[in-house]
């Protein structure tokens, strides 16, 4: 009964084996090329880097958040994902955790990224001082550390009680330890909830540390869910027609797992836009200075064409996309669509990050490379993570039933 | 004095099987002996069962799309209609079409059009409501809602021959077929 046996995994470990080191090699040119911004003009080289981390932080927490609700719900759709959102969140642990110190590093010594660590703005700003008891260098860093320690036990647990059930041996002592895992798995999400939203106060609104909303945890939860398992997603179909996956993607018992993952697309979608909708409605209605400012920044000089590229799609074209029962039969449809979300998550994410620092739609080179960078080398330590054990879970019965 | 008719029309013919899968094959080779005009009764769903019987496209999602549509066109429409058009009022020196103060409404619209598109169209399309239906003259029938498995074709199949289609029946090795009076 065992899944080895039937579910060979010796292609898709090729390709994984041969992705590796084309991302390990675009990382590498990626951070040199951002690193002779560092000498030139280390501002705007810092902003560069905080848009690149903000992006991966985002992703590595969107699989972690999937992860954590994949743990604590058992839900059979994400049983081919879930070893792609363990191996995603344990890029934490210590990628992601070097990867922040150069943002300390700025906060500390360039104050390229943070308003409120320009001490002569904050000297004139009451409204600023007022929020140095938070906005203060020494507790950014003691937090920004702690949230990744914190977030990182519970990948590691989770990836620990994933590799237990893969040495349990049989699918009844699986299912025990699967079952005793979902009641850790819910604290979890509520720990994750808490620090993801003071961690999007610190790397995300305090950009603008006049402007806050209570909705922007969320919509970037939301969106970083979404973005999580579009790239799972993107991941299983491109491998689609490989041996290990092909009988789980046409796999047809109970309507296929793909109108599953198709439907989960669309409420990801939706649930995106009803919080990000739901935020610009509030400070319209409320029209406050404070408030209205960082939709003004995001609506003007350029910025309002991305602006209008974003609700098209992130919400409309996936809303009618995954709506279509089609679209979820066709496993190539289903890609399509998955991707289209894919580049709008980034260009969202620059339009949330960027418009802080420059009033005019801009782009720099230091914003590239350090994407490309950091990128680069996420997908060297998420596939090596990958790598490490099955692909899919041993002992599964409800993922076996697709290899009969 | 002539009496009217009193002998009951035919409203089909019903063959009775005791597994889904001989159903399965039974529907498929009665959509493949050409009968378009039959039904299947089963006491739970079938997986492949309207693939199996050659149903087409359900009316059902597209009837709850086309309405949930017009719902949320017409809802923003009024909107723009009494807000812009009709009763133009000045709130706060906003535009006169600030667009996301109607989207709510709009939404709701087009929720309400989708929910009464989906109430009736499903009892439309599957001609609830009827307090009659000629299936439940056969004494077998009862078994339909617990462990046999039915199909029966109906007389208004320009295909159907009473006699032609019995022995259709017969050939898909059913426990009985019986006569289903109108």
């Amino acid at each position: 009964m065992a899944a080895t046996t039937v579910l060979s995994e010796q292609e898709v470990r090729q390709r994984i084996q041969r992705g590796r080191p084309i991302a390990l090699g675009l990382g590498v040119v990626g951070l040199l090329v951002w690193a002779t911004g560092l000498a030139t003009n280390p501002k705007l080289a810092m902003q560069g880097y905080h848009f690149g981390f903000f992006y991966w932080m985002g992703l590595t927490l969107g699989c972690l958040g999937m992860a954590l609700l994949l743990h604590a719900v058992r839900g059979r759709w994400g049983l081919p994902l879930i070893r792609i959102f363990e191996s995603g969140a344990m890029v934490l642990m210590p990628v992601m955790l070097i990867a922040f110190f150069p943002i300390l590093y700025d906060v500390f010594v360039v104050h390229g990224i943070f308003e409120w660590t320009h001490k002569e703005v904050v000297a004139q700003d009451p409204v600023l001082q007022s929020k140095r008891p938070w906005l203060n260098e020494p507790r950014f860093a003691i937090a920004g550390i702690l949230y990744i320690l914190i977030w990182a036990y519970f990948a590691k647990k989770l990836w620990d009680g994933s590799s237990a059930e893969d040495a349990a041996g049989d699918p009844v002592k699986a299912e025990m330890l699967s079952r005793q895992r979902t009641a850790f798995a819910s604290f979890g999400i509520i720990v994750y909830m808490l620090t993801y939203t003071l961690a999007m106060v610190d790397w995300g609104q305090s950009l603008q540390p006049h402007w806050f909303s209570t909705m922007y945890a969320v919509i970037m939860v939301a969106g970083f869910g979404l973005n999580a398992l579009a790239l799972a997603l993107y991941m299983v179909l491109s491998w689609r027609d490989l041996p290990l996956y092909k009988p789980i993607v046409y796999h047809e018992g109970y309507e296929g797992y793909r109108r599953d993952w198709g439907n989960f697309m669309f409420t990801l979608s939706v649930f995106w836009s009803y919080v990000a909708f739901s935020q610009l409605l509030i400070i319209y209605s409320g029209n406050l200075p404070e408030f209205t400012q960082f939709y003004l920044r995001r609506n003007m000089g350029g910025w309002q064409y991305i602006a209008y590229l974003i609700p098209i799609f992130q919400f409309f074209v996936p809303f009618f996309w995954f709506l279509a029962p089609r679209t979820k039969w066709i496993p190539k449809q289903l890609l399509i669509g998955v991707i289209i979300v894919l580049a709008i998550r980034v260009v969202e994410i620059f339009w949330q990050i960027k418009p802080a620092w420059s009033e005019t739609l801009s782009i720099s080179l230091y914003d590239i490379a350090a994407f490309v960078g950091l990128g680069g080398l996420w997908f060297y330590f998420m596939l090596g993570n990958l790598l490490k054990r099955a692909l899919v879970p041993r002992n599964e019965p409800r993922l076996l039933e697709v290899a009969h | 004095m002539a009496h009217a008719d009193t002998t009951p029309k035919l409203y089909g013919l019903m063959a009775e099987f005791e597994t889904p899968e001989q159903l399965l094959e039974a529907a498929r080779r009665t959509r493949d002996a050409g009968y378009r005009h039959f039904d299947c009764y089963t006491p739970f769903p079938i997986h492949g069962l309207t693939a199996a019987m050659g149903v087409k496209e359900a009316k059902v999602p597209w009837t709850v799309f086309i309405c949930g549509l017009l719902g949320a066109i017409g809802a923003f429409t009024l909107q723009v209609w009494t807000s812009v058009v009709d009763y133009p009022l000045n709130i706060g020196g906003r535009d006169l079409l600030s667009w996301p103060y109607f989207v709510p409404i709009t939404f709701e619209g087009m929720v309400l059009a989708a929910a009464f598109g989906a109430f009736f169209g499903t009892h439309i399309y599957n001609r609830m409501l009827s307090y009659y239906h000629p299936v439940f003259n056969v004494p077998q029938f009862v078994r339909a809602s617990t462990d046999r498995f039915f199909v029966c074709i109906e007389s208004k199949d320009p295909k159907f021959n009473r006699d032609e289609t019995y022995r259709f029946l017969q050939s898909l090795n059913p426990l009985s077929v019986v006569e289903v009076p109108e």
